[in-house]
């Protein structure tokens, strides 16, 4: 289903309706910061999957759940104040609630709301039972309405709402069995369209906002004043002018360390078991009835083995990240980072969260991708999603490193330096140019942040939700990956002179050889336009860890264990660039460096991509990527001849 | 959002721990009606708690806390109001 994005509207559905579905549809949704997406976890445990919504980048989580005697499936639907949405998540709730089809719109909707902020869920119901969608309303976050001097009449609320109302606690599961045999009634009641619900008519909502004032003002009774809170008295350092920005930086260096210290030994050793046992695990019987050191054995080990390991090598990456999202969502910083984060983000149309991501870029961009998800409006994700791959990830500093070595042993630290300002320098003039073309909308939206309370993460909903967000990765990053690798090993394999078999060829007689020889020329203007060199950026979009493995296998020579000594290899390159460049190596040299940094960072990327913003968009990256890293790489070469 | 509120005093210009009443922002629809959605009503009465980075204010609505950036606050004209 495609859901359209119109005015929300009951139009058309005038008749009564009854699911007659054997396994109906339950849609969960409240505003923001409610507690929704906990309870979505609670009630799915592992079993959730989460993706975006059919021909959208809008996240929605689903899974099955047991309510009464019949098994339903349960839609996390994306945060909303109202059906009015502002952003195109909102709007697709609004969509899918009102304007699918009859038989694809959920039988029944269940309303998260918080018991500290109760007006700001009780609008969107109010909306709803207009429309005549069956309701439960599910109260959340009654601790902290406690503790802020609040309490609420439950019984009264049901009463005054018309409907079934529970108090739940999704962090401890209180409330959830109730909430299940509610919902369970609920499928019983028809639904039927009252009438539609006018966004523009202010009369038709300030009538809604009274109502909403007259319910608040009956069901929640003041059981102390209104005093601070620990949230409060921590608020007031973490999102002061000063510290602030200290503890933001402080937490992004966390996070950023994380992810690239502690996942790389973890990486390695999944590198060396793959490598090592399974590798011979699987090849030993192969050998042993008779396979021999074939193309088949070879294909199966370097090719399938090969990339089942590399994308088996980011899970411990991408564990960390997801753990550490849920733990910056639950925790309640994310929203304090947002606004700490906000003003330096704005320049590029972007919220504060988007910092997030940038960051953790520069350490991988695949979990960078991932971390996306942060961003609540699908075009902010989109828009980060299309920058991160020009941050400089660290497998591009084994090249830089390698390159410097080779042109400017000398000034190896500053040439790096300069990769790493390059970088900064093309996100911020990217930004730019995505906001003032292609988003010229968003940017403008000013900050009205809910803030909700500190909450200590619980283990168990922190160990659903990484689960829940790295399966989904595997899934969908798996094939391309895995179908990358054995491309560049099936190049590798095909012979194009008659003097070899399949599979038993050096790499400058193969396909792989006379492909990279076919594309040389378009570098010609860049200064390397040499098959060595395309070669190398091609393994390059497998991964930017098989560059300088590559390019050491073009020259049959010996991979340089260390880039910093690069050796024969240095050799042959320096000569090869010389040739190619007509004398302007360095100039060269610098070309290539900025390819390295702006084209695409390799097939992770793209599958984290496709999972995030669709392939239509991240086919489109691909396009910015290598014209943006064309153009740079042309330009620095024309100007850096020049001077020598 | 370069223009602020005309005459009068914005909640941008409230020092913290006041009181006001709101009256009607200067934003879009859409932002006004967001706001709205956020409890912050034209009429509401509302806590300034503390200034964020950046010059914007957190503020205790109902018994919820909203942060605005400095931007948007400009834009709400407010009427200080003694303390409950």
């Amino acid at each position: 289903m495609t859901a359209t994005l119109n005015t929300p509207s009951c139009h058309g559905d005038t008749a009564r309706r009854r699911r007659t579905s054997s396994s109906p549809t339950i849609a969960l949704i409240g505003p923001p910061n409610v507690g929704k997406t906990t309870l979505f976890n609670a009630i799915s445990g592992a079993r959730a999957a989460v993706g975006n919504w059919p021909g959208t980048t809008i996240d929605v989580g689903r899974a099955t759940w047991r309510v009464g005697a019949r098994t339903v499936e349960i839609m996390d639907l994306p945060g909303a104040y109202s059906l009015d949405g502002i952003s195109p998540d909102e709007q697709l709730t609004a969509a899918l609630l009102l304007d699918a089809p009859l038989d694809e719109r959920p039988a029944a909707v269940i309303v998260a709301v918080s018991a500290a902020r109760l007006s700001t869920g009780l609008y969107l119901f109010r909306q709803l039972r207009e429309c005549g969608v069956p309701l439960v309303v599910a109260v959340t976050m009654l601790d902290v309405a406690t503790r802020r001097g609040a309490r609420i009449d439950v019984e009264l609320l049901s009463g005054l709402l018309d409907a079934e109302v529970v108090a739940v606690n999704p962090r401890t599961g209180t409330g959830i069995d109730e909430l299940a045999a509610m919902t369970s009634r609920a499928l019983t009641v028809e639904a039927r369209a009252r009438r539609p619900v006018e966004a523009a008519d202010s009369d038709d909502a300030d009538r809604r906002f009274d109502w909403v004032a007259e319910v608040v003002t009956a069901a929640v009774s003041r059981i102390a004043e209104q005093r601070r809170t620990r949230t409060d008295r921590l608020d007031r350092w973490v999102m002061s002018p000063i510290v602030g920005p200290l503890a933001f930086l402080a937490a992004m260096w966390l996070v950023f360390q994380a992810t690239t210290t502690l996942a790389a030994p973890l990486q390695r050793l999944i590198g060396a078991v793959v490598s090592g046992p399974l590798t011979k695990g699987t090849t030993t019987p192969l050998t042993t009835i008779g396979l021999g050191r074939g193309w088949f054995v070879q294909f199966v080990s370097d090719g399938v083995i090969g990339g089942v390991g590399l994308l088996l090598s980011f899970v411990p990456l991408m564990a960390l990240m997801f753990g550490l999202l849920a733990v910056l969502e639950d925790s309640g910083y994310l929203a304090r980072a947002a606004v700490v984060a906000d003003r330096a983000m704005r320049a590029l149309g972007l919220p504060g969260q988007a910092f997030l991501p940038l960051i953790v870029g520069f350490g991988c961009n695949v979990p960078a991708i991932s971390a996306t998800r942060v961003l609540a409006d699908s075009r902010h994700r989109v828009m980060t999603a299309l920058l991160v791959p020009f941050t400089s990830c660290s497998a591009r500093l084994t090249v830089y490193v390698l390159v410097a070595s080779m042109f400017f042993p000398s000034n190896v630290g500053n040439v790096v330096f300069v990769m790493y300002i390059a970088s900064v320098a093309l996100v911020l003039i990217l930004g730019v140019v995505l906001r003032r073309t292609l988003w010229r909308t968003i940017g403008q939206a000013p900050l009205m942040l809910e803030l909700p309370p500190y909450q200590a993460p619980r283990l168990r909903l922190l160990a659903a939700s990484t689960w829940m967000r790295l399966r989904a990765f595997l899934r969908t990053a798996g094939g391309v990956i895995i179908v990358a690798v054995a491309a560049v090993w099936l190049l590798q394999a095909i012979p194009v002179d008659g003097n070899h078999g399949f599979g038993n060829v050096p790499v400058k007689d193969s396909a792989y050889a006379a492909t990279a020889g076919a594309v040389a020329p378009v570098f010609e203007l860049a200064g390397f336009g040499d098959w060595h060199a395309t070669g190398a950026l091609a393994a390059g979009f497998v991964a930017k860890e098989a560059v300088v493995s590559s390019w050491a296998q073009t020259y049959a020579t010996e991979r340089p264990t260390d880039p910093h000594t690069p050796g024969q290899l240095a050799n042959l390159v320096r000569a090869d660039f010389t040739a190619s460049s007509g004398g302007h190596q360095n100039a060269a040299a610098w070309a290539f460096l900025v390819f390295v940094l702006a084209y695409t960072p390799c097939a992770a990327t793209l599958a984290a991509q496709r999972r995030e913003i669709g392939g239509k968009l991240a086919a489109f990256g691909i396009v910015v990527q290598l014209a943006t890293a064309w153009t740079l790489a042309v330009a620095v070469f024309q100007i850096g001849r020049w001077f020598g | 959002m370069s223009r602020s509120t005309q005459g009068g005093q914005s909640l941008a210009e409230i020092s913290l721990g006041s009181w006001v009443i709101l009256g009607a922002p200067d934003l879009a629809a859409a932002h006004t009606r967001r706001l709205a959605e956020l409890g912050l009503r034209v009429g509401s009465r509302v806590h300034v708690l503390f200034n964020a980075v950046g010059g914007g204010k957190v503020v205790v609505v109902e018994h919820g806390r909203v942060a605005l950036d400095h931007a948007t606050c400009r834009r709400i004209p407010v009427t200080t109001q003694p303390p409950p």
